[in-house]
């Protein structure tokens, strides 16, 4: 029992949707008094949705726990209830250890202010002794590889350099237990390995606890003792890492290959149907996505394409602006193809996002229409001794022999 | 496996606590208060010219303006006292108040990166928002006495009645920033209400006419409910204390003014304490 860092019971977390500043008590007198001009807000029920329920688990000192889910599964309420932003809405936790959390990197950073004032800042903020930041110092400066720069104020940092100073003296946060949210996603590979280490090494080292949430499954297959898959707010499963990704990227996985919307006149544009189709070739199998939609007015947008491999990473884009015929601009309902590049790719599962897009500055639009679907391993001598084919792509082998030649000299070599 | 010693420091987040001002708290997380007060300092004279002059250059011209207005065209009597040296003991009280009360109600919504990422009591915020200003204060303060003293008013026992009147200043801001703070981030309204209260505070609170000349134009009953006002006994007990001959506020007015500054105080920390947790909500 005396192990244990992080307990938490009955935990959950309720929100209200809707726009910030319609409670409290000038809105409401607002409201009464301000006459017509929302009288649906005033008697509408507040919506609610839980972002997190009934949540039960404890952690022990020394640990690294990873976790995982999808977006708006609750992972980041997870952690702003532990570093005590949010406060739950029922349950308890129960924190045995200093605790710092790491949601963000350079909070608080301020861009006058040189790389040591930051330093102490930052380290202040996130909740370092000055003593333990002036002991640590020099430690920080070298490991952010910064010693040249530290007395210049950050706001001529380039961005890197500002990513490793806050990852710097993040890493050197003395707490037992430390939250890493997302942070790792940004900076450079090599950094973010560095970073891992330094945290790997001090969970082992000094018995401290780490809560590790990521989209990025190998870091924490790489990094996490165990792990936890929430799904909808709730907890379904805890348990060693490499099980967890497993079944979460399964479940990533489980969903429709089809999407198909009821026709509304009221819209200008309207995806009504996709789905996947096989092509004609067979041993190529080129899937097909066969998309049907109506335009009642216009303008058109263009109709966006995604793939996303089982990390969800994205890997192929294309969009309409490659369709060379144009009635498919024209006022109606259209049904268009699109050949995928299977052929290229390798064994896995594969999501499909289908979208739109109108000219402007914000990016495309993807439907969360779970379209999916999953290439077997190929046959290939590896599979045949149970290795899984080792690169993404898998495209047509490029082998070619060019000939045979007696090659005196090397047999003269060798002898 | 378990040879650290047992974590001595253990936190309990409960749902149905709700959060009250909680002073051991505090206490654990003064070195964050310190470190943001610098950092406020630090931001504040980083890149000027002449850095700390601008500390004695502001209450120096608004000085000469006021002395001008209302010492040159505009004839206020304020008894045998120079009236530069009048107008200078009211200003840097004020300006102390004013800065004070507008940093501390933007603090909340100027730090907000921090409120949304860290946990701290957000108290703080508004604190060193109103401490940030403590140094400028100070020095200012002691110019004053130093200008004071070269026009023959010398120091003696009555100016320890600074201490008083600048402990019940505190008490003021503590209160009007905590409400300042807490209804800024929720009502951004208030970036534009309270320089508006300010400006009619500076009139009303006897800044730069005596508080005589209230007296003479009010009564004394309506006199006395100046006292309500922060502000009115702080810069009539500052003079007293700096200036030697200027009358100190009358005793009803003192006791009104310390019964409305600690109600402002303490239902200030309460609604902070209350909204604290929405402030996730609304920033």
């Amino acid at each position: 029992m005396s192990g244990v860092s992080i307990r938490v019971e009955g935990l959950a977390k309720r929100f209200a949707i809707g726009a910030p500043g319609q409670s409290g008590p000038l809105s409401r007198v607002r409201q009464r008094w301000g006459g017509s001009q929302q009288p649906q807000a005033a008697n509408a029920p507040q919506r609610t949705f839980w972002a997190l329920q009934d949540l039960n688990f404890t952690v022990q000192r020394g640990e690294i726990l990873g976790i995982v889910g999808r977006n708006g599964a609750g992972k980041s309420t997870l952690l702003k209830l532990l570093a005590r932003i949010l406060t739950p809405t029922a349950g308890r936790i129960q924190l045995l250890g200093r605790l710092g959390a790491l949601l963000e990197v350079g909070t608080g950073f301020h861009p006058e202010l040189t790389g040591r004032d930051n330093t102490f800042l930052n380290g202040a903020i996130l909740g370092m002794p000055r003593r333990e930041i002036q002991r640590n110092f020099d430690e920080i400066v070298a490991f952010a590889e910064l010693a040249a720069f530290i007395d210049t104020p950050v706001k001529f940092y380039s961005s890197g350099m500002y990513t490793r100073l806050a990852f710097a003296v993040a890493a050197h946060l003395e707490s037992e237990i430390l939250l890493v949210d997302e942070v790792l996603a940004v900076g450079d590979a090599a950094f973010q390995q560095k970073c891992l280490g330094k945290m790997g090494q001090i969970a082992q080292t000094e018995g401290r606890t780490i809560l590790f949430v990521s989209h990025a499954t190998n870091a924490i297959q790489a990094l996490c003792t165990r792990a936890l898959l929430l799904q909808q707010g709730r907890l379904v499963m805890d348990g060693a890492p490499a099980h967890i990704i497993q079944t979460y990227l399964n479940r990533f996985a489980e969903t429709q290959t089809h999407l198909e919307n009821l026709p509304d006149p009221a819209q200008p544009f309207q995806i009504l149907q996709a789905l996947l189709v096989e092509g004609e070739e067979a041993p190529q199998r080129p899937l097909r996505l066969q998309v049907t939609y109506a335009l009642r007015q216009h303008p058109a947008p263009l109709i966006t394409v995604q793939l996303h491999n089982s990390q969800d990473q994205p890997i192929y884009y294309t969009d309409t602006s490659f369709l060379p015929d144009g009635r498919h601009h024209e006022i109606g309902q259209h049904t268009l193809h699109l050949d995928l590049p299977t052929a290229l790719l390798g064994p896995g599962t594969y999501h499909l996002g289908v979208g739109t897009w109108h000219p402007g500055p914000t990016a495309p639009h993807f439907l969360e229409a779970g379209l999916q679907f999953t290439l077997p391993e190929p046959e290939t001598r590896l599979a045949r001794h149970n290795i899984r084919w080792p690169s993404a792509l898998f495209p047509p082998p490029g082998w070619r022999y060019l000939g045979s030649e007696n090659l005196p000299l090397q047999q003269e070599a060798r002898s | 496996m378990s040879a650290q010693p047992p974590a001595t420091f253990v936190v309990e987040i409960n749902a149905d606590h709700p959060r009250t001002l909680n002073g051991r708290e505090l206490l654990q997380f003064r070195e964050l208060l310190w470190t943001l007060i610098w950092r406020d300092i630090r931001v504040r004279y980083q890149q000027t010219v002449i850095g700390v002059l601008w500390v004695f250059l502001q209450p120096l011209l608004l000085m000469l303006i006021y002395t001008l207005v209302f010492s040159v065209m505009v004839r206020v009597p304020v008894g045998d006292t120079p009236y530069p040296l009048f107008i200078l003991a009211g200003l840097v009280n004020w300006t102390f108040f004013s800065q004070g009360w507008t940093r501390a109600s933007q603090s909340i919504l100027n730090n907000a990166p921090l409120v949304l990422k860290v946990y701290f009591p957000r108290l703080i915020l508004p604190l060193a928002a109103i401490l940030s200003n403590l140094l400028d204060y100070l020095l200012t303060l002691g110019f004053t006495l130093v200008f004071a003293a070269a026009l023959g008013y010398w120091p003696g026992v009555r100016t320890l009645g600074i201490v008083a009147c600048f402990a019940l200043m505190v008490v003021q801001l503590l209160g009007l920033g905590a409400w300042g703070a807490a209804l800024t981030a929720r009502y951004r309204d208030m970036n534009l209400l309270i320089p508006l209260l300010l400006q009619t505070l500076f009139y009303l609170t006897p800044v730069i006419y005596p508080l005589e000349l209230a007296q003479d134009a009010l009564g004394a009953d309506l006199y006395n409910l100046a006292g309500l006002f922060p502000m009115t006994t702080v810069i009539s007990g500052m003079r007293w204390a700096i200036l030697e001959g200027q009358p100190p506020p009358p005793w009803p007015m003192l006791l009104l003014s310390v019964l409305s500054a600690s109600l402002l105080c303490i239902s200030g920390f309460w609604y902070f304490a209350r909204s604290e947790q929405s402030f996730m909500d609304v920033l």
